[in-house]
């Protein structure tokens, strides 16, 4: 018997310039726990290009310049490589992943709502439904730990022209399925905007999301201590998965405790990150990536006698990197045989960019993100 | 019903039963401040005498007629209302009210860019049969045009033939707009029937899919067309129950014009492409008996300014007859 739980392998790399080939960090993509990993899904985002001064159209000089970038992976155990050839990002992403309403801003003039020439998206969701069968079971007793933080850019400074009514507004949910009518719960955390509440402030805010006064240097790097950024973290457990609340009628004391006690099986999660006011406040000539590819999230379920309390992946993942399921802001790939990375052993990935598309006198860049998601194989005893 | 005879001859297809597509629907106008509001009651029952096997909700922002200051058509709005349903005296998917987008569970729902702003496509779950000589009536209407131009409305059924197996394809295309065809409604609304929508051959075609299409202003330069503002009507004469497979109770808690029960917006019937919010119900989805149904509560995040928003929902699935 198989419990499944999440984990994913991930690295951001760049800047890079046009016509780079390099190999990705090996310990990065090492399977470092003593069960095998089934990989499901390829990922691939344009993380940490934040912003672009200027015309909505050189957005695409960042963030298409995915579609300019090829990965090549050799799979352990196995004397092929597989090539994953990314061609145009707006339409690999729809076509492979098919979940992207609106990432990338329309073409200016074409307008058929107001507000989406400079949008992040329409829904600012992403997700990751588990399949059938690689659900997790909690019972009340235990606890999920979600932190969020973001990828400080050390060679980014200036003044933010943001108020706090601009901050974006992160939603987490767990999907649950309650055994007593078959359906899917959910239960969400929001992160107010008020500053008195700073300790509950997602770090996309004004201190941590500048905006840049100066020339615009393309893509940004990312600072060394890019990860050492992070927000108290939330812990779902106790009531959290307590569905006793979400009956309408009276319950007993009995038949409350008893819902109190039936574990919850947790069948994905996601995050939503209202940036409204974020892309409003860019004005005709500023441009937000979805922070979605800024902003990093980290999670860990407690201990438990069954062999977890692992975090899900190392450090803060970009949020669009853990998300193979529903994402506007990452290229999915769906690998087409799941792939079991045995323990102790690592993927070697290729990352080679050519050519790049100059859009308006910019140099094309590539700040590139890079996972598998997939899940852990724990044998399990029957209970 | 001869429909009945044919999903009888296909029982690994349609296991003698014969199946309507449904889509009940509804809007309220919700006001800032964080006020709860409840869809019309009954909008969600089964007012019908066969059973509806629902299996996706939808959510949009509805883009109705210009002028209202107070209110914000901007779709991305939709990250700000939030919704709980009660089904079986039980919330769901919380007691706690969920961001709509949160609520979006189905993954392949969205078109490429070039269509995402003009089209959205509904795949059947399981197949309509359409008779020969069965007639599609759709009406159209836009709610959002004032000026005198038009634009081509295009829809489809596409399926197979019953017996030949060949590919089948139910189509239409008329030019609707304010200036023409005007059939005395409200002077927002124009609603315009399609007549060409029949099946010809002489098999029945299972339907599985249905495409709605609102092409760009015919003397426009931009080519991007802008479903929001349509709405459509859709049912099947001589075929299945002859009932609207889009219903409304009506008004109730809206304040939206009286013609507005003339059709779902299209942002509803995109279960399988469209900008708006879809939600897979998990399992094989709810049955409603008749006379059973769920309510849902609607709540807007914007607690000042001038985003009161027009919500609109769906349930959609298909109605079930034996």
């Amino acid at each position: 018997m198989l419990a499944h739980e999440p984990r994913v392998l991930w690295e951001v790399v760049g800047p890079l310039a046009s016509g780079i080939e390099q190999r990705l960090d090996r310990q990065r993509f090492r399977n470092p726990g003593p069960y095998p990993i089934l990989l499901t899904h390829a990922l691939v985002a344009p993380v940490g290009i934040a912003y672009r001064r200027g015309s909505s159209e050189s957005y695409g000089a960042n963030a298409g310049a995915l579609g300019n970038v090829t990965l090549s992976v050799r799979l352990p155990q196995r004397y092929s490589i597989h090539k994953f050839f990314l061609s145009s990002y707006a339409h690999t992403a729809c076509g492979v992943a098919g979940p992207k309403p609106s990432p990338l801003p329309p073409a200016a003039g074409a307008t058929p709502a107001a507000g989406l020439t400079r949008s992040s998206g329409i829904r600012g969701l992403h997700s990751w439904l588990f399949p059938h069968g690689y659900e997790l079971d909690m019972l009340p007793s235990e606890q999920i730990t979600v932190a969020f933080g973001t990828f400080a850019r050390a060679d980014v400074t200036g003044a933010p022209p943001l108020s706090d009514a601009d901050r974006p507004i992160l939603d987490f949910a767990f999907y649950q399925r309650s055994p007593w009518m078959g359906a899917r719960s959910v239960s969400t955390s929001s992160f107010p905007t008020s500053a008195t509440q700073a300790d509950m402030r997602p770090r996309f805010n004004i201190d941590t999301f500048p905006i840049p006064t100066g020339p615009d240097a393309g893509a940004y790097g990312l600072a060394a201590d890019a990860e050492s950024n992070q927000d108290p973290a939330l812990i779902f457990g106790g009531q959290f998965f307590d569905r006793s609340n979400d009956v309408a009628g009276d319950l007993d004391d009995a038949e409350a405790q008893a819902q109190r006690n039936t574990p919850s099986r947790v069948t994905g999660f996601a995050v939503m990150i209202d940036q409204i006011n974020l892309d409003n406040a860019g004005g005709t000539t500023q441009v937000f990536m979805p922070l979605a590819n800024l902003g990093g999230i980290s999670i860990q379920p407690t201990a438990d006698s069954q062999a977890r309390g692992e975090y899900w992946w190392e450090g803060l993942a970009p949020i669009s990197l853990v998300t193979p399921t529903i994402n506007d802001s990452a290229l999915v790939y769906p690998l087409p045989e799941p792939v079991i990375l045995p323990p102790g052993k690592a993927l070697e990935i290729w990352l080679q960019t050519e050519g790049g598309v100059v859009v308006n006198d910019f140099d094309p860049l590539f700040n590139v993100g890079v996972s598998f998601c997939g899940f852990a194989q724990i044998p399990r005893s029957p209970a | 019903m001869t429909e009945i005879l044919y999903a009888a001859k296909v029982p690994q297809l349609c296991q003698g039963y014969l199946y309507e597509p449904v889509l009940l629907y509804s809007t309220v106008s919700l006001p800032v401040g964080g006020t709860i509001l409840a869809f019309d009651e009954g909008t969600f029952r089964n007012n019908e005498d066969f059973n509806i096997h629902l299996t996706h909700l939808k959510w949009a922002i509805r883009q109705r007629q210009t002028g209202v200051a107070t209110v914000s058509t901007d779709e991305r709005q939709i990250q700000r209302v939030e919704c709980r349903l009660n089904w079986h005296d039980t919330y769901y998917q919380s007691y706690d009210f969920m961001p709509v987008p949160l609520w979006h569970t189905q993954g392949d729902d969205v078109l490429p860019d070039p269509m995402v702003f003009g089209q959205v496509n509904w795949r059947f779950l399981r197949p309509f049969l359409v008779n020969p000589e069965a007639i599609i009536e759709g009406l159209v209407s836009l709610e959002n045009e004032e000026d005198e131009s038009t634009y081509p409305f295009n829809l489809a059924l596409h399926g197979k033939g019953l017996e030949s197996g060949e590919n089948r394809i139910i189509r239409g295309t008329i030019d609707i707009g304010f200036g023409s065809n005007n059939n005395g409604q409200d002077a927002d609304q124009i609603i315009t029937p399609y007549e060409d929508l029949s099946n010809e051959g002489d098999e029945p075609i299972m339907a599985t899919d249905l495409v709605m299409n609102l092409g760009p202003l015919a003397t426009a330069t931009d080519p991007t067309p802008n479903y929001r503002n349509a709405r459509a009507s859709i049912r099947c004469h001589d075929g299945g129950t002859g009932f609207f497979w889009n219903t409304t109770p009506g008004l109730g808690t809206t304040d939206l014009p009286p013609s507005s029960d003339l059709g779902a917006c299209l942002d509803l019937w995109g279960v399988n492409g469209s900008r708006g919010v879809t939600h897979r119900l998990p399992g094989g989805g709810w049955v409603l008996m008749p006379g059973r149904g769920f309510t849902a509560e609607v709540r807007n995040r914007n607690a000042s300014g001038n985003f009161a928003l027009d919500v609109t929902m769906a349930a959609l699935g298909f109605r079930v007859i034996q």
